[in-house]
């Protein structure tokens, strides 16, 4: 079962995605503060990483970078969500590492078409 | 000799001038010993002024220009 | 010894001085002048030495030994520095063609006729007793030989008897005859001035064979005329100087005054600057002067010595020169020596009075006529015998004044101190002088203020009291001041009574004349022609050549600059000059307007006739291309304050402009910093907007694809939906109210107890804390907190710190505490929370529209606008709203607004009573 990490902080942007991933049969886990999130990988690494950009305590952006330092993590396919949707926002995420940027609000069928392309296959 | 050269030295003279022929140098030529018996601050005075005078003389003599030198 | 042979010897003498004085004219006539030779030129310059010199020096000496020395000193060393200083007046005199001290600083200070008139004034006053000494010490020496010794007949003679006065008016007639014969362009006197030096080597001669006659004659030698002298002990107390400080002040500061005296007495100006030929002249006088100087003063202690030796006492000092020899029956040695004496006071007389004279046609006299409507002086024909009888005129006056000064002042005043009094006055130059030729921004004002002032405290301090000397008034007041005003006294200003009345003078004069001269020019601007003039006067030796650039600008018909030039320099002397510029340019015939170099050199021309102010004016009339009418002459001089006021309207203006600039640039920066503040309420106001939509859309879309949902599935995500639009509803609200509470600044206002509103809110909040289990501990006054504002207004700011309390309760024993304290003045209701604080750094930025503390965890449920409005909405109350916070350890925000002011409440309390 591929393992999905959600880091979001609010609670009502959760609930779809967490629906969302679920339905796809993923094992999804829910980290809302910026801190938390390279514990929760060293914890169990996960497949993708859906990832807001403005947290509690460490951005997106950041973190992005950071889980491209870690020698696995290559293999973690990172799909940034966020209402940054500015051109320059957008090259930044990809610059920092991540795989797709997703602009909030986003079309659930977006999310889930790009989130399948990453997904091992089941 | 150039006329700045000329000023600074006449300057200087000044000054030298102002010190030797006033006061408290004056108290110390003021003695009561005389040479060949003229008191020695009556000597000492005019030897000092002639020597001005002279030396003034030999900067002066050698400043170029004057028709048209300028300062 | 007989009257008649003085006379005859006199007169005999006087003749030959004409006659010198008239070769010296004929020489000149005929092109071979004598006086472009350094030696006569220094020699002219030893008009330095008068009487004073010549008998005064002796009876100094005979009562105080070498203190008469530094009059003499003085000059000696300023003259080392002749070459770089007397080079840039006489180089500068030259090119302005001037004509006295007092047209040189009317001259420098922007042409000023004010400035040089007052000048003149200066110069007369303090000249003419100058004359007065000269005058005494001829009568004196008369008497001296022709009525014994020790008679009182000399203090009250009639006044047809008194020689001074026939010696004035032999002296009058001499001067008007070789000082006023033509009105020279160049102010130049060569026939005078061949006479001073030819008088210089008789004075000389005359005290040196009396000082030989004296060492080797009487004594043999000077070691043996010391030696005699030594053995009484007051003459050999002349030997030594006095160690006092008073001594030291004396010496240096005459050493000093007679420094600016050789450069600024009227006299030594004239000889030195205006009738200079050739400034190289000066590098042999620098030298030459001062040798005079010393050979002149060499056997003043030998005569001294001898005089007391053989006099017994110093009651006649003053004219040892003559009685010493006199005494030894020299009869032939004593006549040279009254010769020598006269040479001396008449050469100083002469010259002396030819400078004032000039001064007070060119710089007093004309400058008056000009301003006289009905004389039309501009429009006679032929001015050159006017401004001549104006300078006879002149003369006699002077002359007149200085005999009448003598007469009245009497016998009190010795032949040094009033020389002394005369050097204090032209002292009175030097600020002026000096920082006119050096300083650029000295100014009119500063000039004249200083002048002034300098005067006023020299003429209260010196010659003022010589009348209580002389019994015109009461001796208290230099005992006691005027009026009993110690602090008045006129030789102890406020009370300075260690300084001898001339070094004491000149410390007051210098300290007022130079602090005013500097204050004053630094507090004004000085005008486009004083700016001119600075310059040309600064830096003259910058400006090559020997005419400077035109001042002038305008052109002039050549007709009219030619009929001017005729009228003031006679036909001869104005056609001679325009052939001399037309030779120097080159040209075949003059053009039909003269140029501004042409104008410039007729104003030149006119100005050693008549002064630089007076010409300017002059000058001003024509270059105007009208018939000439004085108003117009008169408007000339006024054109340098319209040129001002003109530059200082620009200046205006400038400063106008550089103010509005800034203020533009000013505005610029807010409107960018609004709009910087727009983008990101925009940018804040989208992203916050979006959050919710983002869930809404998310969740709507799901419930739509989904067809098999659980009911309690769909119930949740409905709820969600619900929260999620209220938010945005919220969101909305608070937009608007923000934008509503910045359009309209009016708070519907009343009278009430902040407490009630306290309660209010605590009411509407109370469930939340409840179901949240946050413990509430309030702290309310038992009295009445009236203050004047919005209920509703305030309650919603109540709620928002309330609410945010709530929200940032993460405690795991969440309190929050409400207190209020009341006083007089303000009211504060201030509400604790014991959750994760806000940093320090981040304490302001939490009230800033959409600002969230990014380290206060917690459900993040605000919009980010609530803080931002409810400081609003205090400001509006004049109150603030402030938090104070530890991190870890909770926030405090306090609400503080002002209290209404008590009613005066009647004693009916109880307790109050009982306190």
């Amino acid at each position: 079962m591929p393992h999905v990490l959600i880091v979001e902080d609010e609670p009502s942007i959760v609930t779809p995605l967490k629906f969302l991933m679920e339905q796809e049969g993923c094992s999804v886990q829910i980290v809302s503060d910026g801190a938390a999130v390279m514990p929760a990988i060293a914890a169990q690494r996960p497949d993708l990483i859906l990832l807001d950009v403005m947290l509690p305590s460490r951005n997106g952006y950041d973190l992005c970078h950071a889980i491209r330092e870690r020698p696995e993590g290559n293999d973690i396919a990172i799909i940034m969500l966020t209402v940054k949707g500015r051109e320059v926002d957008i090259e930044k995420g990809y610059a920092m590492g991540a795989d797709a940027y997703i602009t909030k609000p986003f079309a659930v069928a977006d999310v889930v078409a790009t989130a399948r392309r990453y997904l091992p296959d089941a | 000799m150039d006329t700045l050269e000329v000023q600074r030295r006449l300057v200087a003279l000044f000054v030298v001038g102002c010190l030797m022929l006033g006061y408290p140098l004056l108290t110390v030529y003021s003695v009561p010993q005389t040479i060949g018996g003229i008191p020695v601050l009556y000597v000492v005075i005019f030897v000092i002024w002639a020597v001005l005078i002279g030396a003034s003389a030999a900067i002066l003599h050698r400043a170029t220009g004057g028709d048209s030198g300028g300062a | 010894m007989s009257t008649t042979l003085l006379l005859l010897v006199a007169t005999a003498y006087l003749s030959i001085l004409f006659a010198v004085a008239y070769y010296g004219d004929e020489r000149a006539e005929h092109g071979r002048s004598l006086v472009n030779n350094p030696y006569i030129y220094a020699l002219s310059l030893a008009v330095y030495c008068t009487a004073w010199t010549f008998y005064g020096s002796v009876g100094y000496a005979a009562t105080t030994g070498i203190n008469f020395l530094p009059i003499y000193i003085g000059p000696t060393l300023i003259a080392i520095l002749w070459w770089g200083l007397m080079r840039k007046i006489v180089r500068i005199s030259a090119h302005q063609r001037i004509t006295s001290i007092a047209d040189f600083i009317g001259a420098r200070y922007g042409k000023s006729a004010l400035l040089a008139g007052v000048a003149t004034v200066v110069a007369v006053i303090g000249v003419v007793p100058y004359i007065a000494v000269q005058l005494k010490a001829i009568s004196t020496s008369f008497g001296a030989l022709t009525t014994p010794l020790d008679s009182t007949a000399a203090t009250e003679i009639p006044i047809w008897r008194d020689t001074a006065l026939y010696a004035a008016l032999v002296l009058a007639a001499f001067t008007i005859l070789f000082g006023t014969r033509h009105l020279d362009v160049t102010e130049r006197h060569e026939g005078l001035v061949v006479a001073i030096a030819f008088e210089s080597v008789v004075k000389l001669a005359a005290f040196l064979a009396v000082g030989l006659f004296v060492t080797f004659g009487l004594y043999d030698g000077l070691g043996d005329l010391f030696q005699h002298g030594a053995a009484v002990p007051s003459i050999e107390a002349l030997y030594t100087v006095d160690a006092s400080a008073g001594a030291f002040a004396d010496w240096m500061w005459l050493t000093g005054l007679s420094m600016l005296a050789v450069l600024f007495l009227p006299r030594q100006f004239q000889v030195t600057v205006v009738e200079n030929v050739n400034e190289a002249h000066l590098r042999k006088a620098a030298w030459l002067f001062p040798l005079y100087l010393l050979l002149i003063n060499l056997f003043v202690l030998p005569i001294a010595v001898a005089g007391l030796l053989h006099h017994g006492d110093a009651t006649h000092a003053d004219m040892f020169v003559l009685l010493v020899p006199f005494g030894e029956g020299q009869t032939a040695l004593t006549l040279f020596a009254f010769i020598g004496g006269l040479s001396a006071a008449t050469s100083m007389v002469i010259v002396a009075t030819t400078a004032l004279s000039t001064m007070i046609c060119n710089d007093l006299v004309v400058p008056l006529l000009l301003r006289i409507p009905q004389l039309n002086l501009a429009q006679r024909s032929r001015l050159t015998g006017v401004i001549l009888g104006i300078r006879r005129v002149a003369i006699v006056v002077v002359l007149l004044f200085g005999y009448l000064y003598l007469r009245g002042l009497g016998d009190a005043p010795s032949l040094v101190s009033i020389g002394l009094i005369s050097f204090a006055a032209v002292a009175q130059f030097a600020p002026a002088m000096l920082g006119g030729i050096f300083w650029k921004r000295g100014t009119r004002t500063g000039a004249l203020l200083g002048l002034v002032a300098g005067v006023a405290i020299w003429g209260y301090t010196l010659p003022l009291p010589l009348l209580a000397d002389s019994g015109w008034l009461p001796a208290s007041f230099i005992t006691e001041g005027p009026f009993g005003i110690g602090a008045l006294r006129p030789y102890a200003l406020l009370g300075m009574s260690e300084l001898n009345p001339v070094p004491h003078t000149l410390f007051w004069t210098m300290l007022a004349n130079g602090g005013l001269y500097v204050a004053g020019s630094l507090a004004t601007r000085p005008s486009i022609m004083e700016q001119s003039q600075a310059s040309r006067f600064v830096d003259v030796f910058r400006h090559a050549g020997p005419q400077g650039a035109a001042p002038w600008t305008g052109s002039a018909p050549v007709a009219d600059l030619r009929a001017l030039l005729r009228r003031f320099l006679g036909w001869r002397a104005a056609d001679r000059a325009l052939q001399r510029y037309r030779t120097r340019h080159d040209l075949k015939a003059l053009p039909e307007r003269a140029d501004e170099e042409l104008v410039d050199y007729v104003e030149t021309l006119l100005a050693g006739a008549i002064g630089a102010a007076s010409a300017k004016a002059v000058i001003g009339s024509v270059a105007q291309a009208k018939p000439l009418h004085i108003g117009e002459v008169m408007d000339i001089l006024d054109e340098t304050q319209q040129v001002m006021a003109y530059s200082r309207e620009l200046e205006r203006k400038k400063a106008e402009l550089e103010a509005a600039t800034e203020e533009l640039r000013a505005a610029n920066q807010k409107l960018k910093e609004v709009d910087h503040l727009k983008d990101e309420f925009v940018s804040t106001v989208s992203h916050e907007l979006r959050t919710p939509l983002t869930a809404i859309r998310a969740i709507s879309e799901i419930m739509h694809q989904t067809t098999d949902l659980s009911p309690e599935q769909q119930r949740s995500f409905a709820t969600t939906i619900m929260r999620e639009t209220e938010r945005l509803t919220r969101l909305v609200n608070q937009v608007l109210d923000l934008e509503r509470l910045d359009a309209t600044p009016v708070l519907d206002r009343a009278l009430v107890d902040l407490r009630d509103v306290v309660r209010n809110a605590l009411s509407a909040v109370r469930p939340q804390f409840e179901q949240q289990a946050i413990a509430l501990n309030v702290t309310l006054p038992n009295r009445p907190c009236p203050a004047r504002i919005d209920r509703d207004r305030m309650t919603q700011v109540l709620l928002n710190l309330l609410s945010n309390a709530a929200k940032y309760s993460t405690d795991a024993d969440p309190h929050v505490a409400v207190r209020m304290a009341c006083t007089n003045d303000t009211h504060a209701v201030s509400v604790a929370d014991n959750g994760p604080g806000i940093p320090e750094d981040q304490q302001e930025a939490i009230f800033e529209k959409f600002r969230q503390a990014r380290n206060r965890v917690g459900p993040q449920a605000g919009s980010g606008l609530g803080l931002a409005i409810a400081r609003q909405i205090v400001h509006r109350h004049e109150g603030t709203l402030t938090v104070e916070s530890t991190p870890g350890e909770g926030a405090t925000f306090t609400v503080q607004v002002p209290a209404h002011p008590p009613e005066p409440v009647p004693a009916t309390d109880p307790e109050a009573s009982v306190s």
